[in-house]
């Protein structure tokens, strides 16, 4: 019961994350060439997605070892894990920049109202939003996919995803704007953490580490992941303040 | 067709995948967890690879941080 209610947390977390993503490009095409092409190309990949985690799942649930799929799909969540933190410890450090949804707003609506219409079917728009809503989704349907092979419940994790893609499309059809006041960096950096302390208690279950009460053992994994991510960004931050230092001096 | 097979694996794989030495470092302490929880059957193995897998976090950052200090686009 608890490890499902974590892996709700995550794929709710997660699915939102990229789902802003998706929505900026959506409203971008929308505004700029109508909403038709782009909402058609946006369900378009959803369907897709939806048909590939529900076969995968289904797939693999049934038909591979619990211990192997663990393992595999917990080092796989953690590979991923640990790259969103990796990213939003660099962001944070200031090294790299944050994501701006703005921006990506102000690009693709640039891109989308110089392409021509073909044939009386706006097929840039579409093209556009299914590209865009398709790849940001690949990361969501992974999620999803790999909290409901490791949890063994793919209704929960579904339901954490559904309930993410449908909160951030309400925001967008009330607010008709990208949601820029969204704290992304902030919110990549805890499911970053939460998915490579997760994918690390799965990997481990696949290894036959026995785990003290079982997925309350997830806390301490978190509290090491958050040192971990607490203890870099201080080390990135000192050098540049030192240099900042002498340059005043 | 193989252009955008490949541009799809590409997409892929970089959703696991920021620096090839560190993904293998990383799959080394998997490897590393799985031999030593055969061993011995307890969390502390768990403990072991996760205590690892959180110093190549920092690592991995002081890396990243001293390339692109140094030029080096992300």
């Amino acid at each position: 019961m608890g490890a499902s209610w974590w892996g709700f947390g995550a794929a709710f977390l997660g699915s939102a994350v990229e789902s802003v993503e998706a929505l900026t490009i959506v409203l971008a095409v929308g505004v700029t060439r109508g909403w038709r092409a782009p909402l058609q190309g946006a369900v378009a990949a959803l369907a897709i997605l939806a048909a590939l985690v529900l076969t995968l799942g289904q797939l693999l649930t049934t038909r591979v070892s619990e211990a192997v799929l663990r393992s595999v799909i917990g080092g796989l969540v953690l590979m991923f894990g640990l790259r969103w933190m990796h990213k939003a410890i660099l962001r944070s450090a200031g090294l790299i920049p944050l994501s701006d949804e703005g921006a990506r707003y102000a690009k693709t609506a640039r891109g989308a109202g110089v392409a021509a219409r073909l044939a009386g079917v706006d097929w840039p728009a579409f093209a556009i939003a299914f590209k865009g809503v398709f790849l940001e989704g690949l990361e969501v349907a992974f999620i999803v996919f790999a909290v409901a092979a490791s949890s063994g419940d793919l209704r929960v994790a579904g339901l954490g995803g559904v309930a993410a893609i449908v909160t951030v499309a309400g925001l967008g059809v009330v607010l008709r704007h990208p949601l820029t006041r969204i704290p992304e960096n902030t919110i990549k950096h805890a499911v970053g953490i939460l998915l490579a302390s997760l994918g690390t208690f799965w990997a481990g279950e696949g290894f036959g580490v026995g785990w003290p009460l079982d997925a309350v053992s997830v806390l301490p994994l978190l509290a090491l992941y958050l040192g971990a991510s607490r203890l870099s960004i201080t080390l990135l931050r000192t050098p540049v303040r030192d240099l900042t230092a002498s340059e005043a001096a | 067709m193989l252009r955008r097979l490949r541009a799809v694996a590409s997409e892929l794989l970089g959703l696991f995948v920021t620096d090839w030495l560190f993904a293998l470092l990383t799959l080394a302490i998997l490897a590393g967890g799985w031999g030593l929880s055969r061993q011995v059957h307890s969390a502390a193995a768990g403990f072991a690879m996760a205590a690892a897998l959180a110093l190549s976090v920092v690592g991995e950052a002081l890396v990243s941080a001293r390339r692109l200090r140094r030029g080096a686009r992300w």
